[in-house]
């Protein structure tokens, strides 16, 4: 196939920082994320029929990767709520006490939100896609991506905000931890 | 500082509030230094808004203008952490691996 030559690799290589910057916000480890798009240029290149031309190259890659993440969750699901339960518990987001929200605070926090939201907003509010574009890219419908978006907005303003601290103080959030580890539910 | 994120718009009675602030001539009738230093802008906006200070915690309209003022910095941070990750080179082992790839349909 004429396609696989040249202008394409060089219209990967251009948006491998896109899709690295996608993969890290969305699963928050730079060495998963790294295979994550490994995994994803191998599948766009052995897949190249399936994509049609003229279309948005770099909706169509981040498709393939966040599928591949989707199903990679699925496959592990155990071992990243463990995971997931371990950073919670390091968690200590006291913005009144420390005086400001410092990054590593909002990473934790991303990283707790339920991955579909996370990945609504990165997509909406980082990488600059159009409620639509992410609507195609997570395969549902434009009203689902808003409402994701709108409850990881709620859901890190809870986490982090500066008037709810008793909510997610190191009590109640270890509450909310051993009775979301106990029972496989999600935070509220 | 504050109101740079335009989310101080005009919504709610605490307008005037946000107004009298920003010229500094807003009485404080809670001493300033029960917060502890180095406090970011939320904050600020709380140690100048009496009436926040003593809000009960459901008081949905202050709730709401820090809510919008945090949300704007968390959009910021999001959009600090993704481009900060799209400014670093691309590793190494993708550019060999799309040259593997080239290599072997060029093979064909």
């Amino acid at each position: 196939m004429n396609i696989h030559s040249g202008p394409l690799k060089q219209a990967l290589l251009g948006l491998i920082p896109n899709l690295r910057a996608f993969a890290v916000s969305l699963c928050g480890d730079v060495e998963r994320a790294d295979d994550l798009v490994q995994e994803t240029l191998l599948k766009a290149w052995n897949h190249l029929e399936s994509f049609q031309e003229g279309t948005n190259l770099r909706a169509w890659l981040f498709t393939i990767l966040r599928n591949t993440y989707f199903s990679d969750c699925r496959r592990r699901r155990r071992e990243v709520e463990d995971r997931e339960g371990k950073k919670a518990a390091e968690l200590a987001i006291h913005p009144g006490q420390q005086g400001h929200l410092d990054m590593q605070d909002f990473r934790r926090a991303l990283n707790m939100l339920p991955p579909d939201q996370r990945e609504a907003l990165v997509l909406v509010g980082a990488a600059g896609f159009s409620y639509e574009e992410a609507a195609s890219v997570s395969g549902c419908a434009v009203g689902t991506i808003k409402s994701r978006v709108n409850r990881a907005r709620t859901k890190l303003t809870e986490m982090l905000g500066v008037n709810t601290p008793r909510e997610f103080g190191p009590d109640s959030s270890t509450e909310a931890i051993v009775a979301r580890t106990a029972g496989g539910t999600r935070l509220p | 500082m504050n109101g740079k994120n335009g989310f101080t718009g005009p919504t709610g009675p605490s307008e005037a509030q946000m107004k009298g602030e920003s010229g500094g001539g807003r009485r404080v009738r809670q001493p300033v230094g029960k917060r502890p230093a180095g406090c970011a802008e939320a904050d600020m906006e709380m140690e100048n808004r009496p009436d926040m200070q003593r809000a009960p915690r459901h008081d949905s309209q202050a709730t709401g203008m820090i809510d919008r003022s945090l949300q704007a910095q968390l959009g910021r941070q999001l959009r600090a952490i993704f481009e900060g990750i799209e400014e670093e080179p691309v590793p190494e082992r993708f550019v060999k691996l799309l040259e593997a790839l080239e290599a072997r349909e060029k093979q064909r």
